[in-house]
C-alpha cells in the first residue's frame, strides 16, 4: 500500500467514558490505517469498543464520552476539533446505522429528506454517475416502477431493507469517500441482508468508496471484507488480510471466534 | 455496549438509595401526625376570639410569640387554625383519593383486560369526565346540592377516577400480552382470577404514583373551591377556607391569606416531588 | 377518514359530558330546595318544580333537555331572566382574552425553556427549569394572583387595583394564570426533546452533516411538536377552570365570575349551560389538537 492510497489514519486512539466521576477506557489505544476503495471489517462482541470506534471517527460520541488520547487524520487532514468533524460529517464520511427505519425522520417524506441533505451539502450525485435522486435509488436496487412511490413515502411505509438502502442513498448524496456501516445488516433477514451487502460491494467496486464494516458477524465479514480488524475489550487483538486471518488466526480470541462460527 | 453499560450504571446509582423517598415522606408524615393529634394539642386559640389581639403580625414581622404566625381579624391564632385546617384539608384529600382510586383502578383493569366494546365504553366515559374540570364539576354539584364535606369528596373522586383508569388501562393492556398471563390461561385459571390476583398486583406501583400526584391536585382543588366559598365554610376550617377568609385583609394584614397559601404550596410541592421520586423508584426509565 | 371519525368521537364525548352534567345537577339533590332554601313552603317548592319541569320523571326531563340542546336552546337564567347562551356570549370575549394571553405567555416562555433544559440536560438551566416546573404546578393560582396584587399593585403601585380598566390590567391576571400551563409545557417540552434528541434519526441527521440548526428545528423540534401541541391543547382546556378563580381574584368580567354568581344564586339552568359550554370548549380544543397531530404525523393519519 502506498501513502497515496491511505484515506483514514488512526493512531493510538484512546476513548474514555466518565460515569459518576469514574473514568473507564472504552478504547485503549487503537491504531488503524484505512486505504481507499477497500472494505475493512471491524469484528467484536458488544462491549468490544467497535461502535465507539465508529462513532469517534465521525465525532458523534455521547456527551459523557471523549477522545482522551492519540489522533486521526482523514486524507492527511487532522480530525480533532468539533470544526474538523463538522467539515467531514456527511461530506467525506457517512454513517449507516443498525436501526434503518429509525434513522429516517418519521414525519418527513423520503424525497424531502433527500433534498434536505442535497441542499445542505453540494449535491454530488452527478459525480457518482447518476442523473438524480431517482436514478440514485435505481442504482441502489429499487425497481424503476417503484421509485416514484418510494420517494413519496414516509419511512414507516417502507420495509427494513428498503429503509436501509434509502439511508445509504442519503449518505451517498454528498459524495463521501468513506462509509461507516455500524451493524447495518444485523436487524435484517438473511435475504434482505444479502441485498444490502451486494449494494455495499457495488459502492466499493463502482464508486471507489472505503467501507468500515462494523459487525459481530464473523461469517458475514469474512465473505465481504478485504481486511479484518478483531477488537476485544477496547483493543485491537489482531488485524490483517481476511484470507490469511481466516486460515491462520494468531490471537487466541480470534481463534475462539472462528471456532464458535 | 459500553454506552449502555454506562447508562445502566448511572441509573443504578440513582436507584440504589431510597434516601430521597425517606426525606420527602418525612415532612408529610410529620404533618399528618400533627393533624391527627390536633385534638390533643392546646389549640383553643383557633376558635376563641380575642378582640384585644386582632390582626397581630407574625413574630418575624413585629409580632409576639403568643401568636407565632399572627392572628386574624377576630384575634384567632393563625398557627392553631393552620393545624386544625390541616385536619380537614388532609381528610378530604385522603378520602377523595381513595374514593377515586378504587373505582378508577377497577374500571381501568376492566377496560384494559377485557378490551373490545367494554374498553371503548369506559374510555369514552373517562374522556367525557375529563372534559369537565374538577372545579366546574364541584360548582355544578354545589349549586344543586349545597356544599358539604361529603359533596366535596364525591366530586373530587368523580373528577379523579379517569386518571387512574387511563394509566391502569394502558398498563394492563401491555401486561395482558405478557407470557405469564398466557401461561396462567394455559393452566386453566379463570380470567377473573388472573385479572384480580395476578395482573392487578402488577399495577399497584403505578397506581401509587398516580395517587400521590392526584392527592396534590385534590389539595389544590379543595382550596380553590373553598376559596370561592363553595367548599369548606365557617365554622369548619380548611386551608382554602382560611385563604378565602383572609383575602379581603390583603392590604392591611397580608399574613392571614399568605400563610395558608404558602402552606398549600409547600405541601403540594412536597407531594409532587414525592410522586416524581416514587415514579423514578418504580421505573428508572421514567427519570428522563 | 380521520377527520370525520374524530368529529364523531368529539360529539359522542360531548353528549356524555352533557349527560354527566345533567344528572349531577338534577339527580344529586332537590334543586328546588337549593333554590328557595330550607324554609320554603311546600306550595312554593311545587311551583318552582313545575316551573323548571322538575316534577316530571327524570328520563323525560333528560330526553327533553337533550332535544333542546340539539336545537341550541339552553333556556333562560333564573337569576338574570336572560338567555343563558347570550349571557355567556357577552362574557366570553373577556375570558378568551385572559386565557388566550395566558396560554400565549405560557407557550412563549415554556417551550424555549423546555428546549434549553433538554439541550443542557443536567446543567444549571435544566435544574432551574425543573424547579420552576415543579413549583409552578404546586402553587394555588388564585393565591399567586393575590400575592401579585399585594406586591405589584398595592406595594409597588405598578398596576391598577381591582377594576378592568385597560390592557395594562390584563398583565397580572394573565401572568398568574400562565404559571401552571407554563410549568407543564416546559416539563413536557423538555421530556419530549430529550427523547427526540437521542433518537436514531437525530444521530443520523447529524452524521449526514446537517447543520445543528437544521437538526434541532427540522428534526428534533418537529418530532417533539406532537407532545408539545398535545400538552398546549390540554392546558388550554384546563385554563377554563383556572380562569374561574383568577377572575374572582381580579374581578375580571368574564365567564368565571358569571359562574360564581350562578352558583351563589343556585341558578341551575345557567350552571348547567356553563358546564356544557366548558366541556364543549375542552372537546373542541382537544379534537383540534388531535387533527393537528394527525396533520403533523403520517403514522397517526393512517391508523
Amino acid at each position: 500500500m502506498t501513502a497515496g492510497d491511505l484515506l483514514l489514519k488512526i493512531e493510538d486512539l484512546k476513548v474514555t467514558a466518565s460515569v459518576a466521576g469514574v473514568d473507564t477506557d472504552l478504547i485503549a489505544g487503537v491504531s488503524l490505517n484505512i486505504p481507499r476503495a477497500r472494505i475493512i471489517g471491524v469484528i467484536g462482541e458488544s462491549g468490544s469498543g467497535k461502535t465507539t470506534l465508529a462513532r469517534s471517527i465521525i465525532g458523534l460520541l455521547e456527551s459523557n464520552v471523549r477522545v482522551s488520547g492519540g489522533g486521526m487524520t482523514l486524507e492527511g487532514e487532522p480530525l480533532a476539533t468539533a470544526r474538523d468533524f463538522a467539515r467531514i460529517r456527511g461530506a467525506k464520511v457517512g454513517l449507516i446505522m443498525q436501526e434503518a427505519k429509525a434513522s429516517l425522520d418519521p414525519l418527513i417524506r423520503i424525497d424531502r429528506q433527500m433534498r434536505e441533505v442535497a441542499r445542505q451539502h453540494r449535491d454530488r450525485t452527478a459525480s457518482i454517475g447518476v442523473a438524480g435522486h431517482a436514478d440514485l435509488l435505481e442504482r441502489l436496487g429499487f425497481l424503476p416502477s417503484d421509485i416514484q412511490r418510494v420517494m413519496r413515502s414516509y419511512p414507516h411505509e417502507l420495509s427494513g431493507g428498503m429503509a436501509q438502502r434509502i439511508a445509504i442513498a442519503l449518505a451517498l448524496i454528498p459524495g463521501p469517500s468513506m462509509l461507516i456501516a455500524d451493524e447495518c445488516t444485523s436487524a435484517l433477514d438473511v435475504t434482505t441482508q444479502a441485498e444490502v451487502v451486494t449494494v455495499i460491494q457495488g459502492l466499493v467496486t463502482d464508486l471507489g468508496l472505503s467501507i468500515l464494516f462494523v459487525t459481530h458477524d464473523l461469517s458475514l465479514a469474512a465473505g465481504l471484507c478485504d481486511e479484518l480488524v478483531v477488537m476485544h475489550r477496547g483493543e485491537v487483538v489482531e488485524l490483517g488480510a481476511t484470507s490469511s486471518m481466516i486460515s491462520a488466526p494468531e490471537h487466541p480470541y480470534t481463534q475462539s471466534l472462528l471456532a464458535a462460527r | 455496549m459500553a454506552i449502555d453499560a454506562a447508562t445502566a450504571a448511572r441509573r443504578g446509582r440513582l436507584r440504589l438509595p431510597s434516601a430521597p423517598l425517606i426525606w420527602l415522606s418525612l415532612p408529610l408524615v410529620l404533618l399528618v401526625g400533627v393533624a391527627v393529634l390536633a385534638p390533643l394539642l392546646p389549640l383553643d386559640g383557633a376558635r376563641v376570639q380575642d378582640l384585644n389581639a386582632v390582626l397581630q403580625p407574625p413574630v418575624w414581622a413585629g409580632g409576639s410569640w403568643s401568636h407565632p404566625l399572627g392572628s386574624d381579624q377576630l384575634g384567632r391564632d393563625v398557627l392553631a387554625r393552620l393545624i386544625l385546617g390541616a385536619r380537614l384539608t388532609f381528610a378530604i384529600a385522603g378520602a377523595s383519593m381513595v374514593a377515586g382510586l378504587v373505582p378508577g383502578t377497577l374500571l381501568g383493569l376492566l377496560a384494559g383486560y377485557a378490551g373490545g366494546p367494554v374498553d371503548r365504553v369506559i374510555s369514552r366515559l373517562a374522556d367525557a369526565q375529563l372534559a369537565i374540570p374538577a372545579l366546574l364539576l364541584a360548582m355544578a354539584v354545589v349549586a344543586s346540592r349545597g356544599n358539604s364535606v361529603s359533596v366535596l369528596v364525591f366530586v373530587f373522586a368523580l373528577a379523579s377516577w379517569p386518571q387512574y383508569a387511563r394509566v391502569v388501562r394502558a398498563e394492563v393492556g401491555s401486561l395482558r400480552e405478557r407470557p405469564f398471563v398466557m401461561g396462567l390461561r394455559a393452566a386453566g385459571l379463570r380470567e377473573r382470577r388472573i385479572a384480580l390476583r395476578h395482573v392487578l398486583p402488577n399495577v399497584f406501583g403505578i397506581v401509587v404514583v398516580v395517587a400521590t400526584l392526584q392527592t396534590g391536585t385534590i389539595v389544590l382543588a379543595e382550596s380553590a373551591v373553598s376559596f370561592l366559598g363553595f367548599g369548606v365554610t365557617p365554622p369548619d376550617i380548611s386551608w382554602g377556607q382560611m385563604l378565602a377568609d383572609g383575602k379581603d385583609l390583603l392590604t392591611s394584614a397580608w399574613w392571614v391569606a399568605v400563610i395558608p397559601g404558602l402552606a398549600i404550596a409547600l405541601v403540594v410541592l412536597n407531594v409532587s416531588l414525592l410522586g416524581d421520586a416514587l415514579a423514578t423508584e418504580m421505573d428508572p426509565r421514567r427519570k428522563r | 377518514m380521520v377527520f370525520l371519525s374524530r368529529i364523531l368521537q368529539g360529539i359522542a364525548t360531548l353528549w356524555l359530558s352533557a349527560t354527566v352534567a345533567f344528572f349531577l345537577v338534577h339527580a344529586s339533590g332537590d334543586p328546588a330546595v337549593q333554590i328557595l332554601g330550607d324554609s320554603a313552603t311546600p306550595e312554593a317548592l311545587d311551583a318552582v318544580r313545575a316551573n323548571l319541569g322538575l316534577d316530571r320523571p327524570l328520563p323525560v326531563q333528560y330526553v327533553e333537555s337533550v332535544g333542546r340542546w340539539v336545537r341550541g336552546d339552553f333556556g333562560d337564567s333564573l337569576r338574570f331572566g336572560q338567555s343563558n347562551l347570550s349571557m355567556i356570549g357577552d362574557r366570553i370575549g373577556a375570558t378568551a382574552l385572559l386565557t388566550g394571553t395566558a396560554l400565549f405567555l405560557a407557550a412563549l416562555i415554556g417551550i424555549p425553556l423546555g428546549m434549553l433544559a433538554a439541550l443542557h440536560a443536567g446543567r444549571l438551566i435544566d435544574r432551574v427549569t425543573s424547579g420552576i416546573a415543579v413549583l409552578g404546578q404546586s402553587i394555588p393560582v388564585y393565591w399567586l394572583g393575590l400575592v401579585m396584587v399585594l406586591v405589584f399593585a398595592v406595594r409597588l403601585g405598578w398596576f391598577p387595583v381591582g377594576q378592568f380598566t385597560s390592557l395594562w390590567s390584563l398583565v397580572l391576571p394573565a401572568m398568574a394564570l400562565a404559571t401552571l400551563p407554563l410549568a407543564q409545557i416546559a416539563r413536557i417540552t423538555r421530556a419530549s426533546m430529550m427523547t427526540s434528541l437521542n433518537a436514531p434519526y437525530v444521530v443520523a441527521s447529524r452524521a449526514r452533516g446537517l447543520s445543528p440548526r437544521s437538526v434541532l428545528v427540522n428534526h428534533a423540534l418537529r418530532n417533539s411538536s406532537l407532545a408539545i401541541v398535545t400538552v398546549v391543547g390540554l392546558q388550554a382546556g384546563l385554563l377554563l377552570a383556572g380562569a374561574v378563580t383568577v377572575e374572582a381574584v381580579f374581578a375580571w368580567p368574564g365567564v368565571g365570575t358569571l359562574a360564581i354568581q350562578a352558583v351563589q344564586a343556585r341558578d341551575l339552568p345557567l350552571v348547567e349551560t356553563l358546564v356544557i359550554c366548558g366541556a364543549s370548549a375542552f372537546v373542541v380544543i382537544n379534537s383540534g389538537v388531535d387533527l393537528l397531530c394527525a396533520w403533523i404525523d403520517p403514522r397517526i393519519r393512517r391508523s
